[in-house]
């Protein structure tokens, strides 16, 4: 089971949500908001290829 | 037993790190649960392989054709996946979405199981 990948994701969302805080605090909001849009698209790359591996999975299952 | 308890502690760790992640960014606490789900079905693939064969045994030994047996196993699927991702429609707050994942996932398994019924219509007015 591929524990590493949960912990890859919270580790970045852990780290975008201090960067966010540090840089809202500082008063760079715009490159606050950079930093999450930026968290979220590496996170998202990743949770896609989980997602279309999941699907390949169920087809290969359920006979489809 | 294995796989449960391991797919259980990655289901609560992920929930609980969500929660953490959730006030600054709801959107990576998604993300997260969702990924968690995801890793937690995908390890349990060989236990549902096993238990799979069986059932295909099972299908085997009633002397049926695939073509009946096979829409049973395929709506098992479609309910997996309209259910896993209605479910995280609505974590996200887009009941509506998942609303309509749900509609397509009971269309898509009437779809599926149009061989079947029109066996079981055949076989019926074959009867009369």
């Amino acid at each position: 089971m591929d524990v590493d990948l949960i912990f890859k994701i919270a580790a970045v969302g852990i780290v975008v949500a201090v960067l966010n805080l540090l840089l809202s605090r500082s008063g760079r909001d715009e490159q606050a908001l950079m930093t999450t849009i930026a968290g979220l698209i590496v996170v998202l790359v990743i949770v896609v290829q989980e997602i279309s591996d999941l699907f390949s999975l169920i087809k290969s299952l359920f006979g489809f | 037993m294995d796989t449960l308890i391991r797919g259980a502690v990655i289901g609560i760790a992920a929930a609980v790190i969500g929660l953490v992640l959730k006030k600054t960014s709801p959107e990576l606490a998604l993300l997260l649960v969702l990924a968690a789900g995801i890793v937690i079905i995908i390890g349990a693939a060989e236990t549902a392989v096993e238990v799979l064969s069986l059932t295909e045994e099972l299908a085997a030994m009633t002397g049926m054709s695939p073509t009946l047996t096979n829409p049973v196993l395929k709506c098992t699927g479609i309910a997996i996946v309209s259910k896993l991702t209605s479910d995280v429609c609505k974590d996200a707050g887009a009941a509506s979405a998942a609303s309509a994942i749900e509609l397509v996932g009971a269309v898509s398994g009437i779809a599926v199981s149009i061989p079947l019924i029109r066996a079981v219509i055949s076989a019926v007015s074959g009867a009369f």
